[in-house]
């Protein structure tokens, strides 16, 4: 199925401050979007609010061609699979890892196939009778990643997804999602302030500044521009 | 006779142990441990009125803990604010409610005491009916919504991206946790109260990593709470509330002392 998404005329209000202002953005099936901006520009803001958790103060939302309500908001949802950008977790909240696989499934891993290849996949067959609490955070990150994917999402939302990487980590990350992304024709937003690792996949960027979208369109747009740092970060 | 008395106490301190160890966990996990006291004084302030409007005071106590309960996640959610924040701001109305009360009634006092220390001894085949109930409600719920109640306390926003409806869910334990303490109160009183809801989930804490372990180890612990106490205070002739709770302390320090999981998985 073909699924798009699409922001019309959006604007967030939060605590009575204009969060977002007048968000127009249309995602193509298969697009792979990057979402860079200062700190505060209103990223994370812009996956919340798809995912439904503000309620837009004007505007519209369209996921899959249907307009996002309330009343719709789980069908919306569900469509989604969406990676916040930090989840502390208490280290010795009782939870195991595979507990955080099986939010996704009606049985037990080991009797679910789809579960069994991603955590093959993914490479966490060793982590599963761990506590989460007292994963690393590339290996928390991991497990929420292979948890959502097991929703079978269409869109996908990365909010950071290197925030608690370190480089190499980061990378094999990368290569999950963009594996991922080639099998299943996911619809992918990814924020990230590290310019220099931006998926060879992803074509499109959104720039955006104090609530507003300054900048969508070619990557290769951006980055052939000379002041492309100040351009994004002033 | 002696033993049909301590059977029939017994038995009410085991349902009461597990079924205050039990919510125990969720007052223990969403860390708002002055629920308990906070319910205890609106109980005061709901007998202390009831006394004033010549309702039954089991009644009108019944209610106004209940209703506050009720209060607290609503309120939290809209406020957006730390469940703690609303439970203290209910805690003080219902206590300034109180003492309106005491300076309109003058004197009176043995009902307050009995809000704070209750008299499990005093218990009949109602309230074990009642106990009972609730026990079965509260096992029920667990069962039925556990994976959700899982995913709520881990995290609420990824709860919420998986397409659970935390906000009814979440009412739910306040509910819960409302019809536990104010049915437990009116039997056990608010001191022994608060130790059953509160020390069980800690020494369940120092044990086990999967929830499903922490509801029942917690029950457990709070029935050998429950039980070991009542036993000491019939064997040495202590009174029970006192000897219930300062047992209970014991077990958490022996099991904080020797807790395996401190010691597998180092400091903190
Ligand atoms: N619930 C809220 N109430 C009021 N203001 C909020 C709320 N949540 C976020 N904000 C504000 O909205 C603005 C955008 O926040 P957002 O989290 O979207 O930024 P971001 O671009 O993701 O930043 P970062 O790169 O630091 O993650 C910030 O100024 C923040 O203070
Ligand atoms: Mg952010």
């Amino acid at each position: 199925m073909s699924c798009t998404v699409e922001i019309e005329n959006l604007y967030i209000k939060l605590s009575d401050k204009v969060i977002l202002e007048d968000i127009n953005l249309k995602a193509e099936h298969g697009d792979f979007i990057t979402i860079l901006g200062p700190n505060g520009s209103g990223k994370t803001t812009i996956l919340k609010t798809l995912m439904g958790f503000y309620k837009p103060y004007k505007g519209i939302i369209k996921i899959c061609g249907e307009i996002c309500t309330e009343k719709n908001i789980l069908n919306c949802r569900n469509k989604l699979a969406y990676l916040p950008q930090n989840f502390e977790v208490d280290k010795f909240f009782p939870i195991l890892t595979k507990d955080i696989i099986e939010f996704s499934l009606k049985e037990k891993y080991y009797k679910n196939e789809k579960a069994l290849k991603i955590i093959n996949e993914f490479n966490i067959q060793n982590l599963l009778d761990k506590p989460f609490g007292l994963l690393s955070g590339g290996e928390k990150q991991k497990t929420i990643l292979a948890m959502i994917l097991l929703r079978e999402p269409v869109i996908l939302l990365l909010d950071e997804p290197n925030l608690n990487l370190d480089f190499l980590a980061y990378k094999n990350f990368l290569k999950i999602v963009e594996k991922i992304y080639n099998q299943k024709k996911l619809t992918i937003f990814l924020i990230t302030h590290l310019l220099s690792h931006i998926s060879d996949l992803s074509k499109k960027v959104i720039v955006l500044k104090s609530g507003k979208i300054v900048f969508s369109g070619d990557k290769k747009e951006i980055f052939n521009k000379k002041d492309y740092l100040e351009f994004i970060y002033d | 006779m002696i033993d049909v008395f301590l059977f029939k106490t017994l038995s009410a301190g085991i349902l009461v142990g597990l079924e205050c160890g039990m919510i125990g966990v969720f007052i223990f996990l969403l860390n708002i441990p002055f629920v308990g006291v906070a319910m205890a004084h609106a109980a005061m302030a709901g007998g202390i009125w009831g006394i004033i409007f010549n309702i039954p005071t089991k009644l009108s106590a019944f209610c106004l803990s209940l209703i506050s309960s009720f209060l607290i996640g609503p309120m939290t959610d809209k406020l957006k604010i730390n469940p703690n924040i609303t439970i203290s701001i209910i805690f003080s109305a219902v206590m300034g409610f109180a003492f309106l009360g005491i300076g309109i009634l003058k004197g009176n006092n043995e009902m307050v005491l009995n809000f704070l220390w209750g008299n499990i001894l005093l218990i009949d085949f109602f309230d074990i009916i009642l106990l009972l109930g609730t026990l079965i409600l509260e096992i029920a719920i667990i069962v039925i919504f556990y994976k959700s109640y899982l995913a709520i306390m881990f995290n609420r926003e990824i709860a919420i991206s998986l397409g659970i409806n935390d906000k009814i869910l979440y009412y739910l334990i306040f509910f819960l946790i409302g019809i536990i303490i104010s049915i437990n109160l009116d039997i056990i009183g608010g001191l022994m109260l608060f130790s059953l809801i509160i020390t069980p989930p800690a020494i369940a804490y120092h044990i086990t990593f999967e929830l499903k372990k922490f509801f029942i180890l917690s029950g457990i612990f709070g029935a050998i709470g429950t039980a070991g106490g009542i036993i000491l205070s019939f064997l040495l002739n202590l009174p029970v509330s006192a000897s219930v709770v300062l047992f209970m302390t014991l077990l958490f320090i022996i099991t904080t002392v020797f807790s395996p999981k401190r010691k597998k998985y180092g400091q903190s």
